[in-house]
C-alpha cells in the first residue's frame, strides 16, 4: 500500500498536530447533536491547523469572535486581519470529501453583510491521516458570479474548477496591492437585509426556540433568518443555539 | 518508442499498445488528411518561405479548438492535440508507474488514465500567457493522475458508509447519472438525510464507518418523510410508492448510491479511451463527415491569418525575455535553495525524501519550496503588469505559466544550471 500522502507530494498539505487533534475532539463533544459535534471537530482541525499557516503571511490574523458558536448550525469559520486600513475577512470552508469536484458554502457566509468575507478558502480535512490540504480559494465577487445557489439546503455550489488552486496568490495579490496602493475589488455588492422590529424579532425567536440547532437555519425564510443573525444579541435570545460549557 | 518528427506525424498518429507494450504509431486517416490540407494552405499563405514548426501547429490547433469548442471542427482540432500529446501521456505514465513500486496499474492503464483527462488540459491552458502547451499538459496531467490514484486508493479503504460521507454531491449526482438514476430525487434526498444524521463517533476512524444502528435508520427515515412532505406536499406518501415507507427502502437507496459511486470512481480503465478502437479506422472521429471537414477549412483560413509571423516572433521574444529573467533569478538563489529546486523539479525527489536528506521536517521543506516558488511568481507578476496591480484571475494564469516554465526549465536534456534557458 502506498502511503496516501506520497501520492500528492504537494506544497499544500499541512499536518495536524496530535495535541490539536486531541483537544479538538474534546471540545467538539460539548456541541448539541452528533452532527454539530462532527462539524465542530472538522472545523476546529481546519482552523487550528491553518491559522499558523495564515499567520506566516498575515501575522495579525485572528479568529472572528463568534466562529466556534456558529458550528452548531453552519460549516466554516471566519479569520480576520488588517490590510491598508481595511479589515480583511477569510472564511475557511473545511470539507471531508475525497474529491473537490464542487465546494458548498452556506448562504449565510455569502449573503449576510456582517458575515460576508473577501476570500473563501476550501480545505480538505482527513482526520484519519491527520492532515489538512489547501484546496484553493475564490473571492466573494467570483463566488457570486460563478456559484449557483441550491435552494434546498441554502448553499452556494461552486464547481471545483473555479477554485484558484494556488493559495499563495492570495498573499501575492495582497502584497502587490500594498505596493501599488490599489486594492482589488473582492466583494460583490449585496442588497441590504430587512431590519426587524423588536416585536418581529421576539416573534421569530419564539418560533425558533426549542428547535434543534441544525434545523434553525432552514426553518424560516432566509431574509428573516439572516436579519436575526445580523442582530447583535441574537445568540442570547436563541436559547438552544449555544454549545454547553464543559 | 520511435520518436515522431514531421508535423503531419506529430498531429495525426496515436500510440498503439499490445498488452502493455508499445507497438508503434497508428495513423488516423482523417487527421492526416486534415493536417496535410492545413500544411498546404499555410504554405500558400507564407509562400513556403517558412517551415512551420511544432509550436506553431500546437497554437494553431489550440486556437481552432478554442474558437469553436462546440462545433464539429473543434473535435478535429481536439483530435490533433490528442495525437500531439501522446508521448507526454506516455512518459507521465512511465514515471508514475516507476515511482510507486506496488501500484496495481500498468503503464498502459496509467496512459489511458492520462488520456482521459486531456480535456481538462485543453480547458485549463491559456494560450495568451502560457509558455508551451506540452509543458502545461505535462504538469497538469502529472497532478491529475496522482490525484485520481489518491482518490481511488481512498475509496478502496472506505466502507460504503464512509464513502457516502466522503463524496461531493456533484460527484454523487454524476455517479447516479452514470447508472441511469439521475431523474429520481429520492436517492439524493435519502443521502442528504444520511449525511445530516449519521457521523463518525471516533476521532480518527472515519474511513471505517460501520452501518448505522437501527435507531439511526429510524431517525433518517423520519427525516426523509418530513422533508418529502415539505418539498413536494402535493404527493401523498400512501399513493406514491417512490416515497419511503420503510427503513428497508432507505437502506436500499443508500446502498445503491454507494454502489454507483464506487463504480463511477473505478471505471474500467480499458473502456475509457482505447487507442486500438477507432484510431485506425477513424471511429474516434466518426462524427466528422466531409462537410464538417470543409467547414473547418474555412475557419482555418481565417485563423492562418490570425497567427501571423509577427505574432509568433513576438511570442518568442517575450518568452525569451521572461525565461532569462526567471533563470537569472534562480541563479541568484543561495546554493542550498538551488539544490533544493533542482532535486525537487529535476530529479523528481519527493518532499519526504528531501526532508530525510536535509534532516528537516517535511513541512519545512514544503514551506521553503513554496517560498522559492513565490519569489519567482512575484518576479513574473511584476514583469507582466508593470504599473498596474494585477487581478487575482490574471495572477492565476501567471501561476500556471510558472509551473510550465519550471517544468520545461528543469527538463532540459543537458541542463546546465548556469545557462539562461528559453522554452521556445
Amino acid at each position: 500500500m502506498i502511503p496516501n500522502a506520497a501520492l500528492f507530494d504537494s506544497i499544500s498539505l499541512l499536518p495536524i498536530e496530535p495535541q490539536i487533534q486531541a483537544a479538538a475532539w474534546q471540545q467538539s463533544r460539548r456541541f448539541s447533536t452528533a452532527a454539530a459535534q462532527w462539524n465542530a471537530y472538522l472545523n476546529q482541525l481546519c482552523l487550528q491547523t491553518l491559522l499558523p499557516y495564515l499567520r506566516e503571511d498575515a501575522p495579525q490574523a485572528n479568529v472572528a469572535p463568534t466562529a466556534a458558536r456558529n458550528w452548531e448550525f453552519v460549516n466554516g469559520s471566519a479569520v480576520v486581519w488588517e490590510q491598508q486600513g481595511y479589515q480583511q475577512r477569510l472564511v475557511l470552508v473545511p470539507t471531508e470529501t475525497i474529491d473537490l469536484d464542487e465546494i458548498r458554502i452556506s448562504q449565510e457566509w455569502v449573503d449576510i453583510p456582517r458575515w460576508v468575507a473577501d476570500y473563501y478558502l476550501a480545505a480538505q480535512v482527513n482526520p484519519d491521516e491527520s492532515w489538512v490540504r489547501l484546496g484553493g480559494f475564490v473571492t466573494h465577487d467570483q463566488l457570486k458570479q460563478r456559484a449557483s445557489l441550491d435552494a434546498i439546503d441554502r448553499t452556494y455550489c461552486l464547481d471545483g474548477v473555479d477554485l484558484i488552486p494556488d493559495v499563495s496568490l492570495l498573499w501575492l495579490s495582497q502584497r502587490l496591492g500594498r505596493e501599488s496602493g490599489q486594492r482589488e475589488v473582492t466583494r460583490a455588492e449585496l442588497p441590504e437585509l430587512p431590519r426587524l422590529s423588536v416585536a418581529e424579532l421576539d416573534d421569530l425567536v419564539q418560533q425558533l426556540n426549542g428547535l434543534e440547532p441544525s434545523h434553525l437555519r432552514l426553518a424560516v425564510a432566509f431574509e428573516r433568518w439572516a436579519a436575526l443573525l445580523e442582530h447583535d444579541d441574537w445568540q442570547q435570545r436563541l436559547s438552544s443555539s449555544e454549545p454547553k460549557q464543559l | 518508442m520511435r520518436p515522431r518528427h514531421s508535423p503531419t506525424e506529430l498531429f495525426s498518429t496515436f500510440l498503439e499498445f499490445d498488452c502493455d507494450q508499445v507497438q508503434g504509431w497508428a495513423v488516423d486517416p482523417n487527421l492526416r488528411r486534415s493536417m496535410e490540407q492545413a500544411i498546404a494552405q499555410a504554405a500558400g499563405v507564407t509562400d513556403g518561405m517558412t517551415d512551420l514548426g511544432e509550436s506553431y501547429w500546437t497554437l494553431y490547433w489550440y486556437k481552432i479548438w478554442q474558437a469553436n469548442a462546440t462545433v464539429p471542427g473543434a473535435s478535429l482540432a481536439r483530435g490533433h492535440l490528442m495525437a500531439y500529446i501522446q508521448e507526454t501521456c506516455y512518459w507521465i505514465a512511465q514515471k508514475t508507474a516507476s515511482s510507486f513500486s506496488n501500484l496495481h496499474y500498468s503503464p498502459a492503464d496509467l496512459f489511458q488514465l492520462a488520456i482521459a483527462q486531456v480535456d481538462k488540459v485543453l480547458k485549463g491552458f491559456d494560450a495568451q500567457q502560457g509558455f508551451s502547451f506540452k509543458s502545461y499538459a505535462s504538469v497538469t496531467l502529472h497532478n491529475l493522475i496522482r490525484e485520481s490514484l489518491r482518490q481511488r486508493q481512498e475509496v478502496d479503504i472506505c466502507t460504503d458508509w464512509a464513502l457516502l460521507r466522503k463524496l461531493s454531491q456533484k460527484r454523487l449526482v454524476e455517479a447516479l447519472q452514470a447508472v441511469g438514476l439521475s431523474g429520481e430525487p429520492h436517492y439524493l434526498r435519502a443521502w442528504n438525510c444520511f449525511k445530516m444524521l449519521y457521523v463518525p463517533q471516533q476521532a480518527t476512524n472515519s474511513r471505517q464507518l460501520a452501518k448505522p444502528e437501527p435507531v439511526v435508520w429510524e431517525a433518517m427515515t423520519q427525516m426523509y418523510r418530513q422533508i418529502s412532505r415539505q418539498q413536494d406536499p402535493q404527493q401523498d406518501p400512501q399513493q406514491n410508492p417512490a416515497h419511503p415507507t420503510s427503513v428497508a427502502q432507505m437502506e436500499q437507496w443508500l446502498t445503491t448510491c454507494a454502489k454507483a459511486a464506487r463504480a463511477y470512481l473505478f471505471p474500467n480503465l480499458l473502456s475509457l479511451n482505447s487507442p486500438k478502437l477507432g484510431y485506425k479506422s477513424g471511429e474516434l472521429l466518426d462524427d466528422l463527415c466531409e462537410t464538417c471537414l470543409s467547414e473547418t477549412c474555412q475557419t482555418e483560413s481565417l485563423l492562418s491569418q490570425l497567427i501571423s509571423a509577427e505574432e509568433m516572433q513576438e511570442r518568442q521574444q517575450q518568452q525569451q525575455q521572461l525565461s532569462e529573467l526567471l533563470s537569472n533569478a534562480i541563479q541568484q538563489f543561495d546554493p542550498e535553495s538551488q539544490e533544493l529546486m533542482q532535486l525537487y523539479y529535476q530529479a523528481g525527489w519527493t518532499q519526504q525524501q528531501l526532508a530525510e536528506q536535509m534532516q528537516l521536517k517535511q513541512c519545512t521543506v514544503s514551506r521553503r519550496l513554496a517560498k522559492l516558488r513565490e519569489s519567482l511568481l512575484l518576479i513574473l507578476a511584476k514583469w507582466s503588469c508593470l504599473h498596474i496591480s494585477p487581478s487575482i484571475a490574471l495572477l492565476a494564469h501567471t501561476s500556471s505559466a510558472l509551473d510550465e516554465w519550471l517544468q520545461a526549465y528543469y527538463a532540459q536534456p543537458n541542463f546546465q544550471p548556469n545557462q539562461p534557458y528559453c522554452t521556445s
